[in-house]
């Protein structure tokens, strides 16, 4: 396998994953219907951070602390400190969707021009 | 025939967009245009010299801080260097936006700094 | 049909194109020049055969501390423990040197190409095969008795030249090498640096108090006893610990994204001396 290839299937499986997370992430809104909606609204916005930081992980981009702040957000979603949960969730979020663009975006990387000119 | 000419533009349109929609998150914005740059200085300098936080004497030397790095430039008339306030924060922001191989990290675009941190330390900065 | 597939084709390979830039491909050889060329003009008064001390090749003040720890080397009890480790049999009373034919200097065969593997075989994995291949169980990779066989390793192998090769008959290493040299450039972490953002262009500045060491000469040393871990390290740990220092999440230890980089670096450092193993902050 070519490595292009390699980062076009690890993409596709990234992609995957994510939408498997993402369904999964909507289950529980209505497993947990009955519960208060602060709850719910905690628990997805973990899934949706776990989410990002699988997809991420699919190509080599994930952060030092993302899996950390996940972590910390569920015990806080544990202890009932849903708000303070949210918040951090949706900083792992954005973690998560960084280090996939930063990934995306370095494919490519090369030695800079003013060690080896490309263009000559 | 329109039919295959249909599909050929159908498919280069795809593949154009696709492309567009591939670099369109590289082009990345500077701070949002509603951020309002009234951040407090002093506070400001404390998330400057933070190590965890700014951390800008690990690259910069700058007034009242000890070891500096030497990978940027010294931090000293900064108002005769950026027009604006908001250019500056641009620079914080997202230095790759105007120089594609800068080193200096994404302050506001990676969220090194919350949003208060980043308007604080940009505040202390165009005081140097 | 035919020709919209050709058009969607045509515009595949011109965003292709446009991606790459059309850019002139150096062969490996190409580029490793190109690397070392840089770092001699950029540090022009430092003889070829100093690169090897990294940061301390260039910083004077640096340069009489480290004189004065290597009086006394921090490494010298891993040199010792790592030869009683070679010389001690396995359950099954082979050792070592029966999996080593030229050991115990062997430093610089390694890291190498395995054609029959397909994959980038470094010295601490090829340990780790040998106990596994007579039963014993492997070794964990950063530190620890590891590094000590590493460092008595290396002892007995300094003074070999660093000479990676990549066999021109099997593209699989030059993929290699290729998914290597992209992880070197890559910026990865929140910070946003890659490799290369300090220990090229930057290399000799400052980071606070550290001056930042060029890449020619970042291999040749390992283990390194580190001052700031106060023990040995491997070089995936120090590969793991950069990593984490811009943020990013480190890879295992002997994965295949670390040992490709490995073999990228090394290739690029071919020519110099083996002095493991060193001592640094």
């Amino acid at each position: 396998m070519t490595e292009d290839s390699i980062i076009a299937s690890r993409l596709k499986r990234g992609f995957r994953n994510s939408l498997i997370l993402g369904l999964l992430a909507v289950l529980p809104l209505g497993a947990a219907w009955s519960e208060t909606p602060d709850q719910s609204q905690a628990l997805a916005s973990i899934e949706a951070a776990e989410a990002a930081r699988q997809r991420a992980d699919s190509v080599g981009g994930e952060w030092r602390d993302t899996a950390t702040m996940i972590e910390q957000a569920k015990t806080l979603a544990a202890d009932g400190r849903y708000a303070a949960a949210i918040e951090l969730a949706n900083d792992a979020k954005r973690q998560g969707e960084l280090g996939y663009d930063q990934a995306l975006g370095e494919q490519h990387a090369d030695f800079p021009a003013y060690v080896l000119d490309r263009s000559r | 025939m329109p039919s295959t000419r249909f599909h050929r533009l159908h498919r280069l349109a795809l593949v154009l967009g696709l492309s567009v929609s591939i670099t369109t998150p590289l082009l990345a914005a500077g701070p949002p245009d509603d951020l309002v740059l009234d951040g407090d200085p002093e506070v400001g300098r404390l998330v400057a010299n933070d190590r965890a936080k700014g951390n800008c004497v690990a690259c910069h030397i700058m007034a009242d801080a000890e070891g500096p790095g030497s990978l940027g430039p010294v931090l000293i008339a900064i108002q005769t260097r950026f027009p604006s306030k908001r250019e500056l924060a641009s620079q914080i922001w997202d230095a790759t936006l105007k120089n594609p191989e800068a080193v200096m990290p994404p302050f506001g675009k990676h969220a090194i700094l919350t949003q208060q941190e980043f308007v604080d330390v940009v505040e202390y900065i165009w005081t140097l | 049909m035919t020709t919209a597939r050709s058009t969607f084709m045509l515009a595949v390979l011109l965003v292709g194109l446009m991606l790459a830039g059309g850019a002139f491909a150096a062969t490996p050889a190409e580029e490793q020049a190109a690397f070392q060329a840089y770092f001699k003009q950029r540090f022009p008064n430092v003889p070829e055969d100093e690169f090897k001390n990294g940061a301390y090749a260039i910083d004077p003040v640096g340069r009489e501390n480290w004189e004065a720890i290597e009086e006394f080397p921090p490494y010298e009890t891993a040199i010792s423990k790592g030869e009683t480790l070679w010389n001690t049999p396995f359950a099954n009373g082979r050792g070592y040197a029966d999996c080593f034919a030229d050991g115990p200097a062997i430093a610089a065969q390694y890291p190498r190409w395995d054609r029959e593997r397909g994959m980038v075989v470094t010295l601490p994995l090829a340990l780790n095969d040998c106990r596994q291949a007579n039963d014993e169980a492997p070794l964990k990779y950063v530190k620890g008795p590891i590094a000590d066989l590493v460092a008595y390793i290396a002892y007995e192998s300094r003074g070999q030249i660093t000479q990676v090769e990549i066999p021109a008959d099997d593209p699989r290493a030059l993929a290699a090498y290729e998914q290597g040299k992209r992880f070197y450039f890559a910026r990865r972490g929140q910070l946003n640096f890659s490799c290369a953002h300090c220990h090229f262009a930057n290399s000799g500045a400052r980071l606070r108090s550290e001056v930042l060491s060029p890449a020619l000469g970042h291999t040749t040393h390992w283990p390194v006893y580190r001052s700031d871990w106060g023990e040995m390290g491997t070089l995936h740990r120090r590969f793991a610990g950069c990593n984490e220092q811009v943020r990013a999440k480190a890879f295992k230890p002997q994965s295949e994204a670390y040992r490709n980089l490995e073999y990228f670096l090394t290739y690029l450092n071919n020519g110099q001396e083996l002095n493991g193993p060193g001592a640094r902050k």
